[in-house]
């Protein structure tokens, strides 16, 4: 049986980490959740009518700080994570880069 | 005597020829305007809705035609009337044309429409809700927006009418309208703007 040593100043191939980067960098997740930005411009942006809103979440963004930019009223937030129910499990936990429909 | 009499059986033998002729032309004139007024009338319902300026235009011809023939003009209004057939069928194939791209106007009009209302009925609610507005909107910008909304939905129920009821091309004309009012609504609440309503 073959084995491998560590070796901590090992460095990954470069194609092998711009190809790590490209799929992070779509919004999946290592565990397979999350929400596909390429999925959301899908979304919002394949059909020419749609007049649907979208929020990229930056860091420091809560969905109280959300609603109080759209809607003018923070206490508003569940309408945004009802809204993206499908990609937010609790309304507290929003990630940097989630593409959030705003209703 | 003789040559006076043979001079008599000529005349009104060119006489009779005369008169043979002018009556066969009368007849082809009668005919060729039978059959302009039929082609005319087969197109008008149809051409009226769609390209009035046209069946107007083909109208007048025939009146000037049917003018020719009633000053006994008959070759004038036999070739008049002849073209005017030739001329209703060009016709038919512009007003085909053009409900074709009616229609596909219409369609698309009808799937774009309603996905813009209902973003703005949606934010229009959630605002109404709000306790404050946001930022880039103003109390009467608001208002504004919800009475655009209003009309926008009162106007989008008479353009189906009018589609229902086969008028196509007012069907559109108010479509555009709803769009254009959508569009300043969207504006007003700082929503986007989709790209097929921008052109």
């Amino acid at each position: 049986m073959m084995r491998i040593k560590y070796d901590p100043g090992l460095k990954w191939p470069q194609s092998l980490a711009s190809a790590y980067e490209r799929y992070v960098g779509e919004g999946i997740e290592k565990g397979g959740k999350g929400v596909s930005e390429k999925g959301e411009k899908e979304k919002g942006g394949s059909d020419s009518w749609s007049a649907e809103q979208f929020h990229e979440v930056k860091k420091g963004d809560t969905l109280w700080k959300i609603a109080e930019q759209y809607y003018g009223d923070g206490s508003l937030y569940m309408k945004i994570f009802e809204a993206n129910r499908n990609i937010l499990k609790d309304p507290n936990l929003i990630k940097v880069g989630q593409k959030l429909r705003i209703p | 005597m003789r040559k006076f009499g043979l001079l008599l059986v000529l005349m009104i033998v060119a006489v009779g020829l005369i008169l043979t002729g002018c009556s066969k032309a009368k007849g082809q004139a009668e005919t060729a305007l039978k059959a302009a007024e039929q082609a005319i009338s087969a197109a008008k319902p149809e051409a009226e809705k769609f390209v009035p300026d046209q069946i107007k235009a083909l109208e007048a011809a025939l009146s000037g035609a049917k003018e020719k023939f009633g000053k006994k003009d008959y070759s004038a209004a036999l070739s008049d009337a002849q073209a005017i057939p030739g001329k209703v069928k060009d016709m038919v194939a512009s007003l085909n044309a053009k409900k074709d791209e009616l229609t596909k106007t219409w369609t698309d009009l009808d799937q774009g429409i309603p996905k813009m209302m209902e973003a703005i009925k949606s934010r229009v609610g959630i605002l109404s809700q709000s306790k404050k507005l946001p930022a880039n909107l103003t109390k009467e910008k608001f208002e504004e927006a919800k009475s655009g909304l209003d009309s926008a939905l009162k106007e989008w129920e008479t353009a189906k009418e009018s589609f229902k009821g086969g008028m196509l091309g007012e069907a559109v004309t108010k479509a555009n309208a709803v769009k254009e009012k959508a569009v300043q609504v969207l504006e007003l609440l700082g929503m986007p703007v989709p790209a097929a309503a921008k052109s």
